[in-house]
């Protein structure tokens, strides 16, 4: 990743800047999240628009436990996509965020996010969904251009993370710098 | 050595010659054979009324006189117009299940069929109107004689029954024109054509499975039923 002249910036205190793990998953959690929902969101309003149906795709999706029967189960098939949809979607922002630090330029992340949204819809055109779901692999036939541009809006959304990881980051330094104070304030009170 | 290779040389094209100008001669042979018997002449006793194979002649030599062009323009147009009058009465029984349908599930297919053939007939007009066939195609769709009776076949049944109509008629018309696509895509020579059967194939399985699931379920459920009975 291009990593901005700060990262390895030596602080006042003589201690390195460091991006923590938990800032980073949380930071996975959410960029991956919007991503699946930009993803999903598109995907819907187009296949609205197409005539096919707003739930279509979630449908097609719950299609992976379902099968063809995901069509006519109601509501259930439709949980089990979104959930599929989001579960899929926040792993891989978790698996993606690892590679990012706080130093990390938006630019590059987003042009990573993106090869790693192009990378997922080979995998799922050519591997996954002609195998594993052939339901979704014939609805996807009908709209080649929007699901590769729902992929890429879903690049997008990863591309966010560094801006993430930086937000976590701060608030958890925050958060020490306020305890750090509050700790030297009640050893001066003892003191006196 | 040299004047050997080059004597075998001249004998590999001499028997090159011979196998070419062979085969030229039956395929001349051959097309020369449907004229003759376009133009037989006719039978005394079928003077007056045209046998079946004079019409198909007739017909043979008609498209000869059309243009390749036109010939797949027009078959292009005619394959086209098929699939939309069958997304057109897909989506109107399919309402109808919509309203009449007695089990959610009923319900649920007839959204999906509608859904997908509303999506797969925009398709077919776009096309349509890029091959320059959208009115040919819009004129040409028109409800047929079996259509309109199984709609009121349909019209007429309720509950239970209508469910087992609908999802019969279902099953048995996607897999009437599966079979007619599958022929139809052997015929074409249009690549959007081609692309949407290609398309829409796998659709109309699904469809077609859908149905058959549906109208098992129906069954085991009127079995258990009866066994409760």
């Amino acid at each position: 990743m291009g990593e901005q002249p700060d990262r390895t910036r030596v602080e006042a205190s003589g201690s390195v800047r460091r991006t923590s793990p938990g800032a980073k998953f949380a930071a996975g959690i959410v960029a991956g999240m919007i991503g699946g929902i930009l993803m999903i969101g598109f995907m819907m309003g187009y296949a609205q628009v197409m005539g096919a149906g707003m739930m279509t795709p979630l449908k097609a999706l719950g299609a992976f436990v379902y099968g063809v029967e995901a069509f006519v189960v109601g509501s259930d098939a439709i949980l089990v996509g979104a959930l599929l949809q989001l579960g899929f979607s926040i792993v891989l922002g978790i698996l993606f965020a690892l590679f990012i630090s706080r130093g990390t330029s938006t630019l590059a992340a987003l042009c990573a996010g993106v090869v790693v949204g192009i990378v997922v819809w080979v995998a799922m055109d050519l591997y996954v969904l002609p195998y594993q779901n052939p339901t979704m692999a014939a609805r996807v036939a009908l709209m080649p251009l929007a699901y590769f541009g729902a992929h890429l809006l879903y690049g997008l959304g990863l591309g966010m993370t560094p801006a993430f990881v930086r937000t976590f980051s701060k608030e958890r330094r925050l958060d020490k710098e306020s305890h750090d104070h509050r700790s030297a304030h009640a050893a001066q009170t003892q003191s006196i | 050595m040299h004047i050997l290779q080059n004597r075998l040389g001249k004998i590999e094209l001499f028997i090159a010659a011979v196998v070419v100008s062979l085969l030229a001669g039956c395929g001349t042979s051959q097309k020369q054979a449907q004229p003759t018997t376009a133009t037989v002449a006719p039978a005394p006793e079928t003077a007056a009324a045209p046998s079946a194979q004079q019409i198909r002649a007739k017909a043979s030599a008609m498209r000869a006189q059309i243009s390749p062009e036109v010939s797949t323009k027009l078959n292009t147009a005619m394959v086209l117009a098929q699939i939309h009058q069958t997304n057109l009465t897909e989506v109107e029984l399919a309402k109808m299940a919509r309203k009449k349908g007695s089990i959610n599930g009923v319900r649920a297919y007839a959204d999906q069929l509608i859904q997908d053939h509303t999506n797969l007939d925009q398709t077919v007009v776009a096309i349509a109107q890029k091959s320059g066939n959208l009115k040919a195609v819009r004129r040409s769709a028109h409800e047929t004689a079996d259509e309109k009776t199984v709609e009121r076949k349909l019209k007429s049944a309720n509950g239970a029954r209508f469910d087992k109509l609908f999802l019969q008629q279902a099953s048995s018309d996607h897999e009437r024109l599966i079979r007619k696509l599958q022929q139809d895509r052997e015929d074409a020579s249009n690549d959007d054509l081609e692309a949407l059967i290609d398309k829409m194939i796998p659709i109309l399985e699904q469809h077609k499975e859908l149905a058959e699931i549906l109208m098992n379920k129906e069954q085991a459920s009127g079995q258990a039923d009866q066994t409760h009975g």
